[in-house]
């Protein structure tokens, strides 16, 4: 037993694993169409924006901070995108992605300096990004602009036998594995844990942490993509939702708050398990009105669990 | 005759941090291939030179020159690609991340990796080897002792064969051993043209390595000593402006009724049982290499960590109380080691961190009586001699020497019988420690019972009534009045015995 | 012998702070940028609408609406002085609304013990995730999110998603602008918020257990060490921000023409936004309830600003963000890595 537990100490993507295999056997067994092949592309596409916010909270958590606003900025490219740029003439994928990725990973890029540089406390930043960021939302689509037929459809559906939700999340993924393959994610990481001692022994501790934040916009931006193609309208109000449900997955997923210990991996697991265990208790036919409750009590037996067998800290 | 051009040369060094002046007139010269002690007190400018040779602060005033070439260091990255690797006084790492990736932090860009991975291995296996043996690199820093971890701090700095290498208080945290060997170290690195400097609180260590000393008080260059001329008590002299008490002899203690005891007290799963008593007025020490159970055993005593066996304190009537961490009743004080992280508030004011176990007594009904605090932290501030200017000031505006007296004070104001101290004077300049000392006497003079947790051996030697060295979390030999010894001691630490004086 | 002396003084006697330290520190500890700030929007506003000032109904209704805010940061603040953050707050505030709308209407409570209820049930599960908090070491933020979900579903479920009736006369009462006390032409909820200050004010300030409170903030693992409960304060703290938060979704609800799900949310971040607005910052010693209230005006008067400016409520969602971000940038900055080596 106590061997068991120290693998999971050490891998911190253990428990999402396990709870998502769980939650994965019991979605299919409450209802066995989910995940075929038919259905396949669509229920990915659902997943995705799931998977991509917890994605985008994680480089910031790695490095000891955080950022609540990249849910809706998320939002925010959702709304660029389908009440801005496509009825402007921009749509094409051509013109509107770069454009869309610049002003996610610019935003990042904004919370890393206000962050590092002047100094100002991630919560409250990240907290002031985010009504600017639902505000500009709602200012630009108070209510939900349609999307005529655009080229983030596919996306939603396959592209060339692959479905849209594997190239959008895939190439986060992507592009995090290159990362890996440089010192960032070390420095990243040693950073988060103790950021004196990287400023001691010579790392650039500006520079990694306004990077994470960056690539934190950016990977919102994917994301923000990946939420037009499913919903293919833009709503502004999803807002505050991603807020909070970003950092959810990626704490589910092994990310620790306190920095320094986790993986995109683990996110990526996190992320898909707050969606199954909502679909779960769609599916299992709970009433709904108790939702809401039941998904609240398994986010709460979640961390109570993680925190008491898995990754006691020392306090 | 070396040429005066080559080294790292400090000339007239100020630095200021708000209204205090850290240094005023800082000198300081570097010659290839020297050990260069640094000494001072705290408050003498010592930690900030070495921070603004580290790259962490930039000074006011001065220049710095390595070989003829003035510098300007804006961050601890440009410190390390001149080739000046600073150990800080602070063991820095990073617990979760592997202790290959410890040693190697801060050499690669932000995206660049310097050196390769398996020549980072060979390399990181090799220095740290010399230090404190094989070790598995890619186990987490956070693993191994407190040693073991400044061993990776200082196999960071060599492992990029530095031309100017700074260690700061790195020999507090080591054990025996592994000093050793560091100075080993440092000898072949010297003689390959490295300078070193090094700092140190410890006397027998700057007259083991030291080619040259440099004496800091109140933030200006006092002395420079070439070694022929060492002479401990001249630098004392020149460290505080007072001479040394001539060694002070233990006092003869009487002691009184036993006041607390422990009994089948184990520290670890299969380690033999401790059994221990205390009388009123006596003066324990406890000692021992990093990690060997003395740390855990002291906070076992003081009951802020649960295990097997049983504490208990017994009154004066007779009666027992079990020792708990939070009960006053229980009459057991206990002053932590590390100040910073916890013992001071350092936000709040000085009068506040004093009386915080002790507030109850200040309040005239529900409400605190501010006055009656002032007036009851007079009391200890004069007979614990602590200078400051207000009681309101934040307690960050102190010295360490103060703030430790400051401390010392808040737990003398819970009128323990037991007084448990877990390194007090670690980080308290010369001058105050005698201070502290005089106290402690008066305190057992006055039926008060002492155990006393110290790494300098020093300190034991002058102080204590009885050693209890530890060795594998037992208690490896208990050393009385008599036998004790710097020898003895250090014997005891690595398990010899030294023959009992007849 | 006195040079003995003095060398040794001049050797340990910290140098005093100069004057303009003195001042300077002095000034951080009080919210006077705060009140800059407020007093500037304030002149602003009746500058743009200079039948402000003969018009009390109005000036009621404003005062009203930021009592309401305060008092929903209020347990928000005493959490985050703590060092924490209670996202639990849009549960509470439900729960509360649902016991003084379906509490009186459909079970026939008395109102005092509908508010009985609030406050011992909402501080219960204040106390548990206080409590677990500490005791696992786990950080407030998801745990607190997941019990919000439960306590919203919950109201969600018990009200059967009935959010018609209006909450009993004696509630609206207490919050309309019309309403009088004791004679005085202001409304009760007001004086509860201020004597509700005025109690935090003297417990934190003035009574051990508040400078005990404190410590707890600053330095968690000290403070056991120095004999306090640290494990019995975050409960305690928590459960006060649940107790609170409660018994202001009572008030919520008897202020609007009713109540709604989801009705708690804007309160999660705009209350957090008065708490930091009127600088109170995580784990310091430098928080109190009297900032909030600050920040709490501060904000209510800057979206009637946004009004008289005919800007929408999103523009003003803006400004909120960038007067958080502002605000923060000139007080409560950070410390330098450099700095806390």
């Amino acid at each position: 037993m106590n061997r068991v537990l120290r693998l999971f100490r050490q891998r911190t993507y253990a428990f999402a694993l396990l709870l998502v295999v769980v939650l994965l056997v019991l979605n299919v067994i409450v209802s066995p169409s989910l995940f075929g092949l038919e259905r396949l592309p669509a229920t990915l596409a659902t997943i995705a924006p799931f998977v991509l916010v917890a994605f985008a909270s994680t480089p910031s958590m790695l490095g000891g901070g955080i950022d609540i606003s990249v849910g809706p900025l998320m939002v925010l490219v959702n709304c660029i995108l389908v009440a801005v740029l496509i009825p402007a003439g921009l749509g094409s994928v051509g013109i509107a992605l770069p454009i869309l990725l610049a002003i996610s990973a610019g935003i990042g890029a904004l919370n890393g300096v206000l962050t590092t540089i002047v100094k100002i406390n991630p919560v409250i930043t990240t907290t002031g990004m985010l009504f600017v960021l639902i505000g500009v939302s709602l200012t630009i689509a108070k209510t939900p602009v349609s999307a005529p037929d655009n080229w983030t459809e596919p996306l939603a559906d396959t592209v060339w036998l692959v479905p849209g939700a594997v190239i959008t999340i895939g190439a986060v993924a992507l592009a995090w594995f290159l990362l890996n393959r440089t010192a960032y994610v070390r420095n990243l990481l040693a950073t988060g844990e103790s950021d004196t001692s990287a400023y001691g022994s010579g790392v650039n501790v500006t520079a990694v942490k306004i990077l994470s934040y960056t690539l934190g916009g950016l990977f919102a931006g994917v994301g923000g993509i990946a939420l037009t193609a499913f919903l293919q309208v833009s709503i502004a109000n999803l807002g505050t939702t991603y807020a909070l449900l970003g950092v959810a997955g990626a704490v589910l997923g092994g990310v620790s708050l306190l920095g320094g210990r986790g993986s995109m991996f683990g996110a990526l697991l996190g992320g898909l398990a707050i969606y199954l265990i909502q679909q779960l208790l769609t599916a299992a036919g709970v009433a709904p009105t108790l939702i809401v409750l039941s998904y609240g009590l398994v986010l709460v037996l979640a961390v109570i669990l993680g925190a008491t067998l898995l990754n006691p800290r020392k306090r | 005759m070396n040429d005066r051009s080559t080294g790292l040369r400090l000339t007239g060094i100020g630095k200021r941090f708000g209204a205090t002046r850290a240094l005023v007139n800082g000198d300081l010269e570097l010659l290839p291939g020297e050990v260069h002690s640094l000494l001072g007190e705290n408050g003498s400018g010592k930690s900030t030179l070495v921070k603004i040779l580290g790259g962490v602060h930039r000074p006011d005033a001065g220049e710095m020159r390595l070989d003829g070439a003035r510098i300007d260091l804006r961050n601890p990255r440009q410190a390390r690609a001149l080739g000046i690797a600073t150990v800080f006084q602070e063991v820095l790492t990073a617990p979760s991340q592997s202790i290959l990736d410890n040693i190697w932090l801060g050499t690669d860009g932000v995206f660049a990796r310097s050196v390769g991975r398996h020549e980072q291995r060979e390399r990181a296996a090799d220095v740290l080897g010399r230090l404190i043996g094989p070790v598995p690199l890619a186990a987490p820093a956070g693993e191994l002792s407190l040693s073991g971890r400044q061993a990776i701090c200082i196999a960071r700095a060599l492992v990029r064969d530095p031309r100017v290498l700074v260690l700061d208080e790195s020999t507090a945290a080591l054990d025996v051993q592994t000093r050793d060997r560091l100075f080993e170290e440092m000898q072949r690195r010297t003689a390959e043209g490295c300078s070193i400097l090094f700092i140190t609180h410890r006397m027998d260590e700057i007259e083991a390595v030291s080619d040259r000393v440099t004496v800091l008080r109140s933030g200006r260059t006092v002395s420079v000593t070439p070694r022929a001329d060492i002479e401990i008590d001249r630098l004392i002299l020149d460290m505080s402006g007072e001479p040394r008490d001539s060694g002070a002899t233990r006092a003869t203690r009487e002691l009184g009724a036993v006041t607390l005891r422990a009994s089948g007290l184990r520290l670890g799963a299969e380690t033999p049982p401790i059994d221990f008593e205390l009388r009123a007025g006596e003066l324990v020490g406890l000692a021992g290499l990093e990690g060997h159970g003395q740390d855990l055993f002291l906070k076992r005593l003081a009951g802020a960590v649960a295990g097997a066996g049983e504490v208990v304190r017994l009154s004066s009537d007779g009666r027992a109380t079990t020792a708990a961490a939070r009960s006053t009743a229980s009459r057991i004080a206990y002053l932590p080691r590390e100040r910073r992280g916890e013992s001071l508030f350092e936000s709040l004011s000085i009068r506040e961190n004093f009386a915080l176990p002790t507030m109850r007594e200040d309040c005239t009904g529900p409400l605190l009586n501010w006055k009656r605090m002032s007036e009851r932290f007079r009391h200890h501030r004069d007979a614990l001699q602590i200078r400051l200017n207000r009681d309101t000031d934040p307690i960050s505006s102190l010295s360490g020497g103060s703030q430790q007296k400051v401390m010392l004070a808040r737990w003398l104001a819970t009128k323990p019988q037991v007084l448990l101290l877990n390194d007090p004077t670690r980080g308290v300049d010369i001058m105050t420690k005698r201070e502290i000392y005089a106290t402690l006497e008066r305190l057992c003079a006055e039926g008060m019972s002492v155990v006393m947790l110290s790494s300098e051996v020093d300190e034991l030697v002058e102080l204590v009534d009885r050693v209890l060295v530890f060795r594998n979390q037992s208690v490896f030999a208990e050393l009385p009045r008599e036998s004790i010894s710097t020898e003895a001691i250090v014997a005891a630490y690595f398990g010899r015995g030294v023959e009992a004086a007849a | 012998m006195s040079d003995h002396a003095s060398i040794t003084t001049s050797l340990t006697t910290p140098q005093p702070p100069d004057r303009w330290t003195r001042v300077r520190s002095a000034a951080l500890q009080r919210p006077i940028l705060q009140l800059v700030v407020l007093v500037a929007i304030a002149v602003w506003l009746v500058v743009l609408v200079p039948s402000l000032p003969t018009n009390p109904r109005a000036i009621t209704s404003l005062l009203v609406v930021a009592a309401l805010l305060a008092f929903a940061a209020m347990g928000q603040t005493l959490v985050v002085i703590l060092g924490g953050l209670d996202l639990t707050l849009p549960g509470y505030i439900m729960i509360g609304a649902l016991l003084a709308v379906d509490g009186t209407a459909k079970l026939g409570l008395p109102l005092p013990i509908a508010a009985l209820i609030t406050v011992v049930g909402c501080g219960a599960v204040g106390a548990f995730l206080g409590f677990a908090c500490h005791r696992w070491a786990i950080s407030p933020l998801v745990i607190t999110l997941g019990a919000g979900s439960v306590l919203s579903g919950l109201a969600f479920f018990l009200s059967g998603g009935d959010y018609g009736k209006p909450a009993p006369d004696p509630l609206r009462a207490l919050a309309s602008a019309g309403s009088t006390t004791f004679g005085l032409p202001v409304p009760p909820v007001i004086f509860i918020v201020l004597g509700c200050a005025v109690v935090i004010w003297i417990v934190l300030t003035r009574t051990s257990a508040g400078r005990r409170f404190y410590a707890t903030g600053v330095n968690p693992r000290a403070a056991g060490l120095a004999r306090i409960n640290t494990s019995a304060t975050w409960t305690t703290v928590f459960a006060l921000s649940g107790a609170l938060g409660g018994l202001a979704g009572m008030f919520i609800a008897g202020f609007g023409a009713g109540w709604s799900q989801g009705m708690g949310d804007p309160y999660l971040f705009t209350g957090l936004a008065a708490v930091l607005v009127g600088g109170t910052t995580f784990a310091s010693q430098r928080g109190s309830f009297t900032r909030t209230l600050i920040g709490a005006l501060i904000l209510t008067l800057l979206s009637t600003l946004v009004l008289a400016y005919r800007l929408k409520e999103e523009q003003g969602l803006i400004l909120y963000g960038a007067i958080i971000i502002a605000m923060v940038a000139i007080y409560g900055r950070e410390r330098h890595v450099r700095d806390r080596f």
